[in-house]
C-alpha cells in the first residue's frame, strides 16, 4: 500500500470537507463573547424554538405514519397490500419545496385570496414527503425477522399480538428509530418548504443573513448551531442504525414466509386510514402539479425556458457529480484496502457532511469566495465545490462497495506482472469499480438536481436551474410558470426513490 | 525460452515477520537453487503464505534477507522484482479476455503478436482460447491461463500459491504434472506453497517443512519422507507407526522383532518409525502375531489397526486388498527395510 494513495485520500477529503473547517475558522476569529452572545440571542432561542418544534411534530407524524404503514404492509393480511407498499413510498420522490409549491398552488386553486403558509401548512407538507424515511427502514426490519423467532415464542404460549409486540417490534426498533432520526435530520436541514411556506426556522434565517445585507456573525453564529445539532442527531443516528445491521445478521434470514396478523374486520377503517394518508400526500402536490404544468406550458415562450434550465441543472449536475466522484475514488480504494485507523477516521469524516442543510455549507463556501478563494467567487467552481462537500457520502458508499468487490489478489497479479502500484489501480481496480463508480454518479447527479439553498447562494448571475427557476416562480405566487419546472424535478428525482423502493420490493419476495 | 544461464537463484535468509505481536516466522532459511522446484509444506496458518508473500514482494519482512542470484532485493517493489506469480485460484482479471490477460505483462509490442500463441501452445491450450473470457474457462484452464501469463515475462522464479487446491482430484494431479511439464521445459525455478503432503513430495526437488513459523525440515523429497527430522514431522508428511525400542550396534530391539536403523542412534531406549507401507502382512507362523481390532476398507487397499501380542501396543497397517483382513483376525507381521530412532523426550 503506497503512501501517497494515503496522502490523496486526505487530500480529497480535505478538499471535500475545506468549507465547514472554513466556517469553524470565521467563527475562531470573532472574540467569544460576540460570538456566544449572537449563538443565545433572543431570535436565535425564537428559531430554536420554532426549529425544534417543527422538527419534533414532523418526526412524531412519520414515525406513526411510517411505522402503521410498515406494520399494514408487511405483517397484515391487509387486502392489496403490495400496491400501498409501493404508493407509500412514492412521496419519496417528491422534493420538499415542490411539495410546498404544489399545496401552496392547490391552496390558491380551492380557496382564493386565502394563504397557506405557517407552522400547520409546513408540518402537513414536510410530514407528507419525509414519512418514507421511516416507511422503508422499518418495512425492510420487520421483513427481516426471523420467523423462527416468532415461531419459538408462539410455541413458548404467547399470543399472535403479544409474540408480534415482545419480539418483532422489539427487533425493528433500532432501525425503525434510525429512521425517525434521518426524519429530524431532514427536517432540520429543510430550506425550501419552510422558506416557501414561511415558517422562520434556523435555515430560513441563514439564508436571511445571507440575502439581506449580511451579517455574518449572526449567519456564522446561527450555521455553527444548525450544524452541531444536526451532528449530534447524526451521531444518535449511526448508533442505532448500527445496532439495526447487528439484528440483522443473527439467524440465517427468513426461510419460512414471515407471520401475519389476521386483519379481520379491520380491513375497512385500515384501508380508509392508509390509502387516505397515502394519497394526500401524493395527489394534492400530483393533481396541482398537473393542472398548473397544463396552464404553464401553453403559455408562449415557456418551453424554451424550461429547456434552457434543464441543461443548465445537466450540466451543473454532471460537472458536481464527477467533482464529487472524482474526489470519492481515491478515498474509497483507501478505505476499502487498508482498513487502518486513518482510513476509519477519514471515512466517519466524509460521512460527517451527510445531510447537512444544503445553507450552511452554502454560506461557507461563500465566505470562503468572497475573503479567500476571491477568483473564484460567482464561477461555477465554488458551486461544484460546495456540491462536493454535501454529496461525498453518497459517491463513497457504492464506490467502497465496489473497491471491496474488487479482489486485491488481482492487484498483486498485476504487480506480479510488472506494474507500479498506480498502473494497477489504474488497469485493474478502477475497471472493476466501474459499475459502482457509475451508480454513485448518477446518484450524485440527480441529487444535485433537486439542491436548492447552496446553488441559490452561489450560482453565478443569471445561470438559473430547474430548482432555482421554481423557487423564483413561487416565491411570486406565479404557479402556472412554476410548474413544468416542479414536474421535470419530480420526474428526475422519482429514479432514485424507484431505485430504492425496488429494492424494498425485492426483499419482499 | 529459459533464462539465461544459471540465474534464477533465489535465497531466503534469516527471514522473521511478525503482525502486530504474533509472530509468524521465525528465522526462516530457504534456498531455491537455479532451475529446481521446491515445495514449502505446512498446515494452514504456519506462515507458508507469508514467507510466499514476502519472496514476492508484497511484504517488507521485519527482519532477514531476500537475495536474487547474489542481489539484495528485500525492498525492491513486486513489480521490479522479476517474479512470476500465480495463485490459487488464477487471479484473472475478470474484465479482460483470456489474449489480454496473458498479453498483461508483455511488453507493448508482442500483446498483439505471436506471443500470446505461444504462450497459450506452451500450456497446451489452442490459440482460439485468447478471445475467450475468463468465467468461460474450467478451473484447471484458468490455472493454466494464469500460468502462461505469469511465463510471459520470463521471469526467472515462478511463485506457485496453492495453485491446485481449488481442483478436484483428478484434474488436480493432471494440472500439476501439466505445470510441472511447462517449468522443466523452460527452467523456471519454482517456489510452491501447498498443505497437500503429497503434492509437495511428488511436485518437488526439494521439499521444506514449515509448522508454527519455523522451518522444520528442508531437502529432498525421498529425504525428508524416509529421515524426518522429528516425529512431528514424520507425522505431518504421511502416516507413521511409532513403537517403543532398544537401539545396540546399529539395529533396534521392539515389538515388530529386530530391525536394522537408518540413522546412527547411541545405545539405549528411543522411540522407531516406520511407515505402514514398511510393514508386510504374513501367514501367523511367519512373522510377528498380532490382532485385528479394526479395518477400513477403501477399495484398492484396506488399513488395519492391529494390537501386537508381545507388548499390546497399537499399530496401523497397510495391506493391498489381495488378501483382505478382517477384525478379530490373527496375522504375523514382518518388518521391511529400516527404522529411524529417535532420542525419548520428543513427540
Amino acid at each position: 500500500m503506497p503512501w501517497w494513495l494515503a496522502a490523496l485520500a486526505c487530500l480529497t477529503t480535505g478538499v471535500a470537507l475545506l468549507p465547514l473547517f472554513y466556517l469553524g475558522v470565521r467563527a475562531a476569529q470573532y472574540p467569544a463573547a460576540d460570538f456566544l452572545a449572537a449563538v443565545f440571542s433572543e431570535r436565535s432561542a425564537r428559531l430554536a424554538t420554532a426549529s425544534l418544534a417543527l422538527t419534533a411534530v414532523v418526526t412524531v407524524l412519520c414515525l406513526v405514519i411510517g411505522v402503521g404503514l410498515a406494520v399494514l404492509v408487511t405483517r397484515t393480511t391487509l387486502p392489496g397490500r403490495r400496491s400501498l407498499a409501493v404508493a407509500a413510498a412514492l412521496p419519496l420522490a417528491i422534493p420538499s419545496y415542490v411539495a410546498a409549491f404544489g399545496w401552496q398552488s392547490m391552496n390558491h386553486l380551492v380557496s382564493p385570496g386565502t394563504t397557506f403558509e405557517g407552522f400547520f401548512a409546513a408540518t402537513v407538507v414536510i410530514t407528507s414527503v419525509t414519512y418514507p424515511y421511516v416507511f422503508l427502514p422499518a418495512a425492510a426490519a420487520l421483513l427481516r425477522v426471523d420467523p423462527a423467532q416468532e415461531e419459538a415464542a408462539r410455541a413458548l404460549g404467547r399470543g399472535p399480538v403479544n409474540t408480534f409486540f415482545s419480539v418483532t417490534v422489539r427487533q425493528a426498533a433500532p432501525a425503525i428509530t434510525s429512521g425517525g432520526l434521518l426524519c429530524a435530520i431532514y427536517v432540520i436541514a429543510d430550506f425550501g418548504a419552510v422558506s416557501i411556506l414561511r415558517v422562520d426556522t434556523f435555515t430560513r434565517a441563514v439564508f436571511t443573513s445571507f440575502s439581506m445585507g449580511f451579517d455574518r456573525l449572526g449567519g456564522i453564529a446561527l450555521s455553527s448551531v444548525l450544524l452541531v445539532l444536526t451532528m449530534v442527531v447524526l451521531v444518535v443516528e449511526g448508533r442505532f442504525r448500527r445496532t439495526s445491521t447487528r439484528y440483522a445478521t443473527v439467524g440465517s434470514g427468513a426461510a419460512a414466509p414471515a407471520m401475519r396478523l389476521s386483519i379481520g374486520r379491520w380491513a375497512a377503517p385500515a384501508l380508509i386510514l392508509a390509502w387516505g394518508t397515502v394519497l394526500t400526500a401524493l395527489a394534492v402536490p400530483g393533481a396541482a402539479l398537473a393542472y398548473w404544468a397544463y396552464r404553464g406550458v401553453s403559455t408562449p415562450g415557456s418551453l424554451a425556458e424550461v429547456g434552457g434550465a434543464f441543461m443548465n441543472s445537466l450540466w451543473v449536475a454532471a460537472l458536481g457529480g464527477a467533482a464529487t466522484t472524482a474526489l470519492a475514488i481515491p478515498l474509497a480504494v483507501y478505505i476499502a484496502r487498508r482498513p487502518s485507523r486513518l482510513a476509519r477516521s477519514l471515512e466517519r469524516l466524509a460521512y460527517l457532511a451527510h445531510s447537512l442543510p444544503g445553507v450552511v455549507v452554502g454560506l461557507s463556501v461563500v465566505m470562503l469566495g468572497i475573503s479567500v478563494l476571491t477568483g473564484l467567487y460567482q464561477s461555477m467552481w465554488l458551486l461544484v465545490l460546495a456540491y462536493c462537500t454535501l454529496m461525498l457520502p453518497l459517491a463513497l458508499g457504492p464506490a467502497v462497495a465496489a473497491a471491496l468487490s474488487a479482489p486485491p489478489e488481482l492487484e498483486e497479479a498485476a504487480r506480479a506482472l510488472g506494474k507500479p502500484t498506480l498502473i494497477a489501480y489504474l488497469r485493474i481496480t478502477l475497471p472493476l469499480m466501474a459499475p459502482g463508480i457509475g451508480s454513485g454518479f448518477l446518484l450524485v447527479m440527480l441529487t444535485v438536481v433537486k439542491e436548492l439553498p447552496a446553488t441559490l447562494m452561489l450560482r453565478p448571475t443569471g445561470f438559473d436551474t430547474l430548482a432555482t427557476r421554481l423557487w423564483t416562480y413561487t416565491g411570486n405566487e406565479s404557479f402556472a410558470a412554476a410548474a413544468p419546472f416542479a414536474v421535470l424535478l419530480v420526474m428526475l428525482a422519482a429514479i432514485p426513490a424507484w431505485l430504492m423502493i425496488s429494492r424494498l420490493l425485492k426483499e419482499e419476495k | 525460452m529459459s533464462p539465461a544461464g544459471d540465474s534464477g537463484t533465489l535465497q531466503l535468509t534469516g527471514i522473521s515477520h511478525r503482525y502486530g505481536a504474533h509472530q509468524v516466522l521465525h528465522n526462516v532459511t530457504l534456498e531455491c537453487p537455479a532451475g529446481t522446484a521446491t515445495a514449502i509444506v505446512g498446515p494452514s496458518g504456519s506462515g507458508k503464505t507469508t514467507l510466499l508473500r514476502t519472496a514476492a514482494g508484497f511484504l517488507t519482512p521485519s527482519q532477514g534477507q531476500v537475495m536474487l542470484d547474489g542481489t539484495d532485493i528485500t525492498s525492491r517493489p513486486a513489480h521490479r522484482r522479476s517474479i512470476g506469480l500465480v495463485s490459487q485460484d488464477g487471479a484473472l482479471f475478470p474484465h479482460l479476455s483470456v489474449g489480454r490477460n496473458i498479453g498483461f505483462g508483455l511488453p507493448r509490442g508482442q500483446r498483439g503478436g505471436s506471443r500470446i500463441g505461444e504462450l497459450l501452445d506452451l500450456v497446451s491450450l489452442p490459440a482460439d482460447y485468447a478471445d475467450r473470457r475468463p468465467d468461460q474457462l474450467s478451473g484447471g484452464q484458468r490455472q493454466r491461463v494464469a500460468l502462461a501469463r505469469a511465463l510471459g515475462r520470463r521471469p526467472q522464479i515462478i511463485l506457485l500459491d496453492e495453485p491446485f487446491s481449488a481442483l478436484d482430484a483428478g484434474l488436480r494431479e493432471r494440472t500439476r504434472k501439466a505445470v510441472q511439464k511447462v517449468l522443466r521445459s523452460t527452467g523456471t525455478t519454482a517456489l510452491l506453497v501447498t498443505h497437500d503432503q503429497d503434492e509437495a513430495l511428488s511436485f518437488a526437488d526439494s521439499v521444506a517443512v514449515i509448522q508454527e513459523g519455523t522451518l522444520r525440515q528442508a531437502g529432498a523429497p525421498e529425504n525428508i519422507y524416509n529421515l524426518p527430522a522429528d516425529l512431528a514431522t514424520a507425522r505431518f508428511l504421511g502416516e507413521a507407526v511409532v513403537l517403543e525400542g532398544q537401539v545396540s550396534a546399529g539395529w533396534a530391539e521392539c515389538a515388530l522383532g529386530r530391525v536394522p536403523l537408518r540413522n546412527e542412534s547411541p545405545t539405549g531406549f528411543v522411540h522407531l518409525l516406520l511407515r505402514p507401507e514398511q510393514i508386510e502382512v504374513t501367514e501367523p507362523e511367519q512373522g510377528i502375531l498380532g490382532l485385528v481390532l479394526d479395518a477400513d476398507y477403501f477399495g484398492h487397499d484396506t488399513t488395519a489397526v492391529v494390537r501386537l501380542h508381545g507388548s499390546q501396543e497399537e499399530i496401523r497397517v497397510r495391506q493391498l486388498n489381495t488378501q483382505p483382513l478382517e477384525p478379530g483376525e490373527t496375522i504375523g507381521l514382518r518388518v521391511t527395510g529400516a527404522a529411524v530412532a529417535y532420542p525419548p523426550g520428543g513427540h
